[in-house]
């Protein structure tokens, strides 16, 4: 009898691993001092993270840590009314694989992050990965972005009111299109720097004293800053 | 009290609004076949982009400001073998007290290099300097008053173009290297305006060195130079308005000399003199 049960424990295990290909997680947490963390491997995953304050004065952190492996998968999060400053607002997403997105479906449940103050480190390996948020900025009051992406053929998208963003390329053929939006103040900053060749870069600040590098090592790369 | 507070609060403000543009865009990109744009609009403002390439694909740099005190750097460079030159540069700004500085360094064996500058405004400065390569041309383009524009160039083939349009412009030229103008390539100013000053210099050696120099002012009280030396030198210089002065010196070589003036109070002065030749 023990030994059946370990057979058919044995059984469901390896049948869980093979049906773990297609996976869904959602984390919603609301008040103060969150942590999430999911973490995915396979295909066709989807993690989605929502910390919110529920509404009230917060006090608190959020910290959201999602990583994926695997091709197809997607990332959603929403980190909101976390007024940081000691409070701090910090997501980190890993997607080692192809075809990934980090993304919602629509405006209403896009990939935000809003809150002074606020962290937001994505790690891209592999190819044909992209980023970008449906409802506009994906961080509003004065936030930090850094992006590392290790591949080709990569679409970034990524637009933040105030803030910093720092884009590290190692690939061919990728493009980014970092906006920058001094709407609560200036002092806009980008960093990107390229390795690789027939990749595009284009940086857009408004509002005044922003300052933007674009450091590029590689062939028919294309790099174009409008500042006003 | 409560006055003096609006006034204070209306300085900050106004300062503030002095030194509120500020921006800053840095480009840097190491390779072959790099474009790089940037565009700013506002005031104190800074652009500098450079580019190198291992001579196996061209460079394109373009800058545009708008507003005043802004700054724009570009400087192209090329090493190593090969004869993929064609690096462009070109620099816009329309305001006053702005600065364009473009800088393209090339082997000797990379043709094509060309830069391009224009400024519309006041007390602009615009400088273009070209470094080895052949086949090079500048050009300059200034509309308004108390712009200066410097261009100079030592590769062979080279052509410099330097178009003022307004009053109190200064425009200055040197060309150095072997053949210029053996293809047709000139040393061309053309000022239009008052109290403008132009100055070329020019001097090199090779078989089809043409050096060929010409300088056209259209209005009153401009004063223009031409200091030539080596090989087949022509120089011309027309005026056209009142109380012009031209100088030409021509040293080495054959010379040809033209200088026209029409209207009143002008003065001209040509030596001609054998020198050392190339």
């Amino acid at each position: 009898m023990k030994r059946l049960t370990t057979l058919l424990a044995a059984f469901l295990f390896t049948t869980g691993m093979v049906f773990a290909q297609s996976n869904d997680a959602t984390i919603n947490q609301v008040g103060d001092d969150h942590e999430a963390e999911i973490e995915q491997v396979g295909l066709t995953n989807t993690a989605y993270v929502d910390q919110t304050d529920g509404g009230g004065a917060s006090n608190g952190d959020a910290f959201a840590d999602i990583s994926q492996q695997g091709d197809n998968n997607n990332v959603n999060l929403n980190q909101r009314a976390f007024f940081g400053f000691p409070d701090e607002s910090h997501a980190t997403i890993t997607q080692v694989g192809n075809n990934n997105s980090v993304e919602g479906t629509s405006a209403t449940s896009a990939f935000y992050q809003n809150q002074p103050g606020g962290i937001l480190e994505v790690s891209m390996v592999g190819d044909y990965n992209r980023l970008y948020s449906l409802r506009g900025e994906a961080q509003k009051n004065k936030n930090e972005f850094f992006l590392d992406i290790l591949g080709s053929d990569n679409t970034i998208g990524m637009e933040q009111e105030g803030g910093s963003g720092d884009v590290t390329i190692t690939g061919d053929l990728n493009n980014v299109t970092l906006s920058q939006l001094g709407n609560n103040g200036p002092f806009n900053t980008a960093m990107v720097d390229i390795m690789g060749s027939e990749n595009g870069v284009s940086v857009t600040q408004t509002m005044d004293s922003n300052a933007a590098t674009v450091n590029v090592t590689g062939s028919y790369n294309s790099a174009t800053i409008s500042q006003n | 009290m409560k006055r003096l507070t609006t006034l204070l609060a209306a300085i900050l403000f106004t300062t503030g609004m002095v030194y509120a543009q500020s921006n800053t865009a840095a480009v840097d990109q190491n390779g072959d076949n790099q474009t790089a744009n940037a565009t700013q609009v506002g005031s104190t403002n800074d652009v500098d982009i450079d580019q190198l390439s291992d001579n196996t694909g061209p460079q394109n740099a373009t800058a545009l400001q708008t507003g005043a005190g802004n700054s724009a750097t570009i400087n192209q460079s090329q090493t190593g073998g090969g004869n993929t030159g064609t690096n462009n540069a070109y620099i816009e700004q329309l305001g006053d007290d702005n600065i364009s500085t473009q800088t393209q360094v090339a082997p000797g064996y990379n043709g094509g290099q060309k830069v391009w500058g224009l400024q519309d405004g006041t007390a602009n400065q615009l400088t273009q300097t070209i470094s080895g390569g052949y086949t090079n041309s500048l050009r300059a383009e200034q509309y308004g008053t108390e712009n200066i524009a410097t261009q100079s160039a030592n590769g062979p083939y080279a052509d410099g173009n330097v178009y003022q349009d307004g009053t109190a412009n200064v425009a200055d030229q040197s060309l150095t290297g072997s053949n210029n103008g053996y293809g047709g390539a000139i040393m061309l100013i053309n000022q239009l305006g008052t109290e403008n000053y132009a100055s070329q210099t020019f001097a090199g050696s090779g078989l089809g060195h043409s050096n060929n120099g010409e300088i056209y002012q259209d209005g009153f009280d401009n004063d223009a130079w031409q200091d030539g030396s080596g090989r087949n030198l022509n120089s011309v210089l027309t005026q056209t308005g009142d109380l012009n002065m031209s100088m030409q010196t021509q040293t080495g070589n054959d010379h040809s000399s033209v200088v026209t003036q029409m209207g009143n109070n002008n003065s001209s002065t040509v030596n001609q003199s054998s020198g050392s030749g190339s």
